[in-house]
């Protein structure tokens, strides 16, 4: 009876420990997961905090707001002095329609707009005819057309001629101070090219960019260089600008 | 009936000491009992690279190769009425940035946050300011500001 009674006794306890330690290892699990324990705490407000809540609230949505609409008018061109250089496609009574970058473009004229010639001459609007490049300045409106206060007849830009170069030196002239550089990004595209007195030749040391000499320039080095074409010379460069890449 | 009360006590006490152990063996990390969710989270993930499923790539990763650029000044289309303008803007750190306007050109190293500056001088009227923006690879994106310089009241 004993021997029965203090089986069922070590039986008890050690069910009742197991039990309590699986419990405890539980709640650490779950409290390793979710941090600390939130402790709920109510607080009753009278009407002035509730007020003064209020109020705060009001306060910190209405700056929100501010904040927004500093943002959105930052970003957008009403009212902005703009100069729109395009061709004039349309001419009314009103005002042009001009073609900026491919993009058609509503430009009204101002009561006392100045419209010039390329010579700076005071001209008519009249004498704005459709296939005329001009520079309108004004400001953006709000229907973003262009109130135009002074139209410049403008002559068309020359095509540049500078060439920016990323590539990799193939050759180095012993004789002369000509450079080989071949495009990396258009296979098979060679340039031969000079380094005058005014080049301007550069090397990155260490992040920052050094002076350099021709004798700095090695093949294999990468470089990029902005490149005017030799007149009369199809295939022959002068570097006006050239920064080595590779560092020693 | 002392034997039996100290076996219990003795029995009791190795299972507390192993039930304990487990815990903290459980929350030292070296034995997963109870998981947690991040945990399991985390570890199907890393089963899911072990297994050679597709994960992406960090951010870092994905700007490889690609060259971001923006001017920030001058703006498209604005006006100045002084001579010297300066040209900034930002790009990837260290980036090659070239730049060309109509009577001279620059070629800039960005720095560690991908900022540049240079200063232009412009030519009456119309200005096209080609600024170019190249990696280590020679990759490159290239955004074209347009500027008049007028001292003409508008």
């Amino acid at each position: 009876m004993n021997t029965k009674k203090s089986i069922f006794l070590v039986f008890r306890l050690m069910i009742m420990i197991l039990v309590l330690s699986l419990i405890f290892a539980r709640k650490s699990a779950v409290e390793a997961e979710n941090g600390a324990t939130p402790t709920a705490k109510v607080t009753i407000l009278n009407d002035d905090q509730k007020e003064e809540i209020e109020s705060l609230r009001e306060e910190v949505k209405k700056k929100v707001e501010e904040k927004l609409k500093t943002i959105t008018d930052e970003k957008s061109e009403v009212g902005k002095r703009r100069s729109w250089i395009g061709i004039i496609k349309e001419k009314t009574a009103a005002g042009l329609t001009l073609l900026v970058r491919g993009e058609t473009k509503q430009v009204k004229f101002d009561e006392g707009i100045k419209i010039v010639n390329s010579a700076r001459k005071d001209i008519k609007i009249d004498d704005l005819k459709p296939g005329i490049k001009v520079i309108a300045m004004g400001y953006v409106q709000e229907d973003e057309s262009l109130l135009a206060k002074r139209i410049v007849v403008a002559g068309n830009l020359e095509p540049r001629k500078t060439k920016v170069v990323f590539g990799k030196i193939t050759d180095k002239s012993k004789s002369g101070q000509i450079l080989v550089i071949a495009d990396a990004n258009e296979e098979g595209k060679d340039y031969e090219t000079i380094i005058d007195d005014k080049t301007k030749i550069l090397q990155v040391v260490a992040g920052k960019i050094k002076k350099a000499k021709y004798d700095d320039f090695k093949i294999g080095q990468s470089v990029v260089v902005v490149l005017t074409p030799v007149k009369g010379q199809e295939n022959r460069f002068t570097a006006k600008n050239i920064l080595i890449l590779t560092e020693d | 009936m002392k034997r039996e009360l100290f076996l219990a006590i003795l029995f009791g006490a190795i299972l507390g000491f192993a039930v304990t152990g487990t815990v903290w063996l459980k929350k030292e990390g070296k034995l997963s009992l109870f998981k947690t969710s991040s945990e399991k989270q985390t570890e199907t993930a890393e089963e899911n690279v072990n297994e050679g499923t597709p994960s992406p790539a960090p951010a870092e990763e994905k700007e490889t190769g690609k060259v971001f650029l923006e001017v920030s000044s001058p703006e498209q289309d604005s006006i100045s009425d002084k001579e010297k303008i300066t040209i900034s803007g930002k790009t990837l750190e260290n980036a090659i940035v070239v730049v060309v306007w109509e009577e001279g050109e620059d070629i800039l190293v960005a720095d560690g946050e991908g900022a540049f500056e240079t200063e232009i001088v412009l030519v009456s009227g119309e200005n096209q300011i080609d600024v170019t923006a190249y990696d280590d690879d020679g990759s490159s994106t290239a955004k074209t500001i347009t500027v008049t310089y007028s001292t003409a009241k508008i």
